[in-house]
């Protein structure tokens, strides 16, 4: 249901730059907190309401047809047909443009207790990703210059969780051991509750201050795409017990702070997560189309901290990677035969296998040894400098990925 | 002799290693958004204790 300006009846959407609804047809613009909560009806079902009246209203907002995995409303601004999948709440109609809320998603126990509104507008995330794409040295020029294909506003649940954690560390700082105890509280810890969306990705976009939460109120809906939760509570529970150690775990490392090498060798947690409530967080989905492969990038509605990998210029990764290789090999080879290393080693060995003695075959032992080490810490090497490409790899394919764009792509209205 | 080429062999294999990490550190920084890790604002009351030996004194002694 969308809300209508009292001025001049056109629908209101919400603006994250005044904080307020904004009607774009005269300009009006009102605090959302001043208009009559039109949920209330549906907050009161149960407390005395004619269940007759109710359910003749619910059917009008009801699913009045199916189609393979979509559901059709009719919109309560223009009657017009609008599409929307499994979980979606809010959504646009493709013909009056109005946002189009599905009550019966919102209702009763599945209401959101709080929600964040955007902060960040339209324009600012787009220029957020626009200078991350102008900053990089290997971004592709076709990157620099493009605009995006499909921008949308869409608040992702997220389940709110409070409880404690403790662990027991086992560190190893140089070579001296360290044993730390450690805990902490954690008061509504944001876990994401959408199964479509990855969680590596969603986990990048914190962090969320939950300080600036409100109650929740439709009229935040407006003018933004919205889902319901859908993640199973135990998987939710145990996604919330992996973000807390992650968590625990980064400032465990932090603390205190010092320049010498440390490793974490054991841990011992234990903890108890209680879910404490059910939130919409803001996001952008800006999606950027280069030769039919999507790239879109996650902007964090109310930070605008910019998620999503670009693909490199291939040309000048390469001259890069050659150029250290030969120099580095330049190197190498010139310590080895110009200096004498490779004459002074040829030399040892002569000597040492011309006179072998009792137990000299030892000394074929010891080159195997040393054979045996240098080869592993080349291959470690090389394996080391592969994985480090591979992460920055697996990220890109996060952002190619076809499920997050048709997430994002995949509703009705106007996509920019 | 063999020795001696091995090693040589090696150098050269841990050169290209150390070049794909250099590049893919610079990749990392470069194309990369939003890998940064910061503090969980939800977190309250974190408490660090050293179980055995203070941590103060291991960084001292390893400074020496």
């Amino acid at each position: 249901m969308a809300r209508n300006c009292p001025g001049c009846g056109a629908p209101l959407i919400y603006d994250p730059g005044f904080d307020s609804l904004v009607c774009e047809t005269c300009g009006n613009i009102i605090d959302p907190k001043t208009l009559a909560d039109a949920d209330d009806f549906y907050l009161n079902m149960g407390s005395g309401e004619d269940p007759v009246a109710l359910e003749d209203l619910l059917e009008e907002e009801e699913i009045t047809g199916e189609t393979y995995d979509c559901h059709i409303h009719q919109c309560t601004q223009c009657g017009g047909e609008v599409i929307v999948s499994g979980t979606e709440v809010s959504t646009r109609c493709v013909y009056c443009g109005s946002t189009t809320l599905v009550f019966n998603r919102i209702a009763k126990e599945v209401r959101p207790d709080y929600i964040i509104p955007f902060k960040i507008t339209k324009e600012e995330a787009l220029a957020n990703v626009k200078k991350k794409l102008l900053s990089g040295p290997f971004v592709p020029r076709f990157f620099k210059k493009i605009d995006p294909e499909c921008v949308r506003g869409i608040y992702v649940p997220y389940y709110l969780y409070d409880g404690v954690y403790s662990d027991t560390q086992r560190f190893m700082i140089g070579k001296e051991p360290i044993i730390r105890d450690g805990s902490c509280e954690f008061h509504d810890l944001p876990v994401e509750a959408c199964k479509v969306l990855a969680d590596k990705t969603s986990e990048l976009l914190d962090p969320y201050f939950m300080n600036e939460t409100v109650d929740f109120d439709t009229s935040y809906l407006m003018g933004f795409y919205s889902n319901i939760a859908d993640l199973e509570m135990r998987a939710a529970k145990a996604a919330a017990g992996q973000k807390a150690r992650a968590v625990f775990d980064w400032e465990m490392m932090q603390q205190p702070p010092t320049s010498f090498r440390k490793k974490r060798v054991s841990s011992v947690p234990k903890y108890e997560l209680e879910r404490t409530g059910y939130a919409l967080l803001p996001v952008w989905f800006i999606t950027l189309d280069k030769d039919g492969t999507p790239y879109t990038f996650l902007v964090n509605g109310q930070t605008g901290k910019v998620v999503g990998t670009v693909p490199w210029n291939r040309v000048l990764a390469g001259a890069i990677i050659t150029t250290i290789f030969a120099a580095l090999a330049a190197v190498v080879t010139i310590l080895f035969f110009k200096e004498g290393l490779y004459r002074q080693i040829a030399d040892k060995e002569l000597h040492l296998l011309t006179h072998m003695k009792k137990g000299g075959e030892n000394v074929i032992y010891a080159e195997i040894g040393i054979g045996f080490l240098a080869g592993s810490g080349a291959l470690a090497m090389l394996g080391i400098g592969f994985s480090k490409f591979k992460h920055v790899l697996d990220n890109l394919n996060r952002t190619k990925s076809v499920v997050t764009f048709i997430f994002s792509k995949k509703r009705q209205g106007d996509s920019k | 002799m063999i020795l001696g080429i091995f090693l040589y062999g090696c150098a050269i294999v841990a050169a290209l290693g150390i070049a794909f990490l250099i590049v893919g550190l610079m990749l990392e920084k470069s194309n990369f958004f939003g890998h940064e890790k910061e503090s969980c604002p939800s977190m309250k009351k974190f408490r660090c204790d050293n179980a055995e030996k203070s941590i103060d004194s291991v960084i001292k002694s390893l400074s020496k």
